[in-house]
């Protein structure tokens, strides 16, 4: 009986010993994004060689967020951060978390030449470049060169899966403009709960009469989108804006609760077009869970709601 | 003395198992590859490329390096063929005279390029003509659509599979 015992204990010994490396020694180099977009694009760049998480859930609001300590931890264990910039995550907590963490951070917009919006009258660089395929091909620029830092070794690899996603990128600009070509130019009047659709009202020509950037309603403001309440004269504002805007829909966000302006809507006689991915992508299993997926499911919104 | 027995034979087939396996997979990482040899076709090749667009500085373009920068890429074999430092203007043909790589057999030359994205609404080609002493060899028009890359291949064959291939 104790020979038996022996064996199998120094059995276990030598299987120990003589195991492959353990999982520690073969773990994968982590990139933490802030937002759900960013991460996409650095899951097509990276593929299975590196591990993406993104800080952000899909449908969460990045000007509003706060940390939490989890968000900590997933920092601490990063090899590399990557962040939108311009602003976007309110009060730079992306910058921060790295900072604190001692993690490299990459601003994906750098070399972006950003629009400017007015809040509270004051002219800021609008964060939401992403609305743009072509500016899109930046982030993916940046992205690369960062990863290509991190593990060197496979360059190559990287540069053929941002090639092909550059490629994908082209294909999916000159289809939005195909679809886009559909609603005649006195219909394209694009009217958003937030005015994050700037760039892509630039880039498609919507919204002629407002020097082609994007139109929220007047009075109307992520602040009250969130729960911060509204006033009965705001309330008429928005009406207001809305009926002058001559528009034939207006579209609401997934990120925002789109309660309060659906009421408003059915007040003004304006049609709702659809909810639009904006500040995040949709969540696992929708259509919207990948920015190629998400442009595709707002334009076919759009050119549905006003063609 | 038990315990020591049993471990000097665990120790034993343990070690003896793991000598051969290394062993065994070194020995298959030295078998060479049989890697076939390719004869260089003799002759006066040249090739002529001539797109129906002209390009322009392609936004959706990954730039790393200025290796990268060139509006058309061409390959031969695998190769990347230096282009005449000219502009690539519609209808316009880009000539490479000299051309070195082509080899007795299967032969490939690859062409990728970024017609204007304010075009994106028509078909793109690129024809591709391999010329030997003055005499056409080969040749084929490589199309895109919808604002795609140009991009595709000429294969053809040379020398003695050339001949069969036209015995039928």
């Amino acid at each position: 009986m104790r020979t038996w015992i022996t064996f199998i204990i120094i059995g276990l010994l030598s299987a120990f010993m003589f195991s492959p490396p353990s999982i520690s020694a073969t773990e994968k180099p982590v990139v933490v994004a802030s937002t759900t977009q960013i991460a996409d694009f650095a899951r097509q760049v990276a593929g299975d060689l590196m591990e993406v998480k993104s800080i952000l859930a899909p449908g969460a609001d990045p000007h509003t967020y706060q940390p939490t300590p989890d968000d900590v931890q997933i920092v601490l264990a990063a090899d590399l951060c990557l962040e939108n910039g311009l602003h976007l995550e309110g009060k730079s907590w992306m910058t921060t978390l790295a900072k604190d963490a001692g993690k490299p951070i990459i601003t994906t917009t750098d070399g972006i030449q950003p629009l400017s919006i007015d809040e509270g009258g004051e002219s800021i660089a609008d964060p939401h470049a992403w609305f743009s395929p072509r500016n899109v091909a930046v982030y993916v620029n940046n992205i690369v060169k960062g990863l290509i830092e991190l593990d060197p070794d496979n360059r190559w690899q990287y540069e053929a899966r941002a090639k092909l996603y550059l490629q994908q990128l082209r294909v999916l600009d000159s289809w939005v403009r195909e679809q886009i070509n559909l609603i005649p130019t006195q219909r394209r009047i694009l009217v958003t709960t937030h005015d994050a659709f700037n760039y892509f009202c630039r880039e498609y020509k919507f919204n002629a009469n407002n020097n082609f950037l994007s139109i929220a309603p007047v009075g109307w403001s992520t602040g009250a989108e969130v729960g911060g309440g509204i006033t009965p004269e705001r309330r008429s504002m928005v009406v207001e804006s809305i009926r002058n805007s001559g528009a034939l829909a207006i579209f609401v966000e997934t990120s925002i609760n789109p309660k309060q302006i659906r009421e408003i809507a059915k007040e003004t006689g304006v049609a709702i077009g659809g909810e639009l991915y904006s500040d995040s992508m949709g969540p696992e299993g929708s259509a919207g869970e990948t920015y190629i997926g998400m442009m595709r499911e707002n334009v076919l919104l759009i050119v549905n709601a006003l063609r | 003395m038990r315990f020591l027995l049993s471990l000097s034979i665990w120790i034993i087939i343990v070690g003896g198992l793991f000598v051969y396996t290394s062993s065994r997979d070194a020995a298959v990482s030295k078998i060479a590859p049989a890697v076939p040899v390719e004869l260089a076709a003799e002759g006066d090749f040249s090739l002529e490329i001539t797109p129906t667009f002209s390009t322009e500085k392609d936004p959706f373009a990954l730039q790393i390096d200025d290796s990268n920068q060139q509006s058309i890429e061409v390959r031969l074999n695998g190769e990347r063929i230096k282009l005449p430092e000219e502009e690539v203007v519609r209808g316009k043909t880009l000539r490479v005279d000299d051309l070195s790589g082509i080899v007795e057999g299967h032969n490939e030359v690859y062409v990728k390029a970024s017609p204007p994205l304010a075009e994106s609404d028509l078909n793109h080609g690129i024809r591709l003509h391999i010329i030997k002493d003055g005499k056409s060899l080969a040749s084929d028009t490589i199309w895109s659509s919808q604002g795609s890359l140009v991009s595709g291949s000429l294969a053809f064959t040379y020398g003695d599979a050339e001949e069969a291939s036209h015995d039928h």
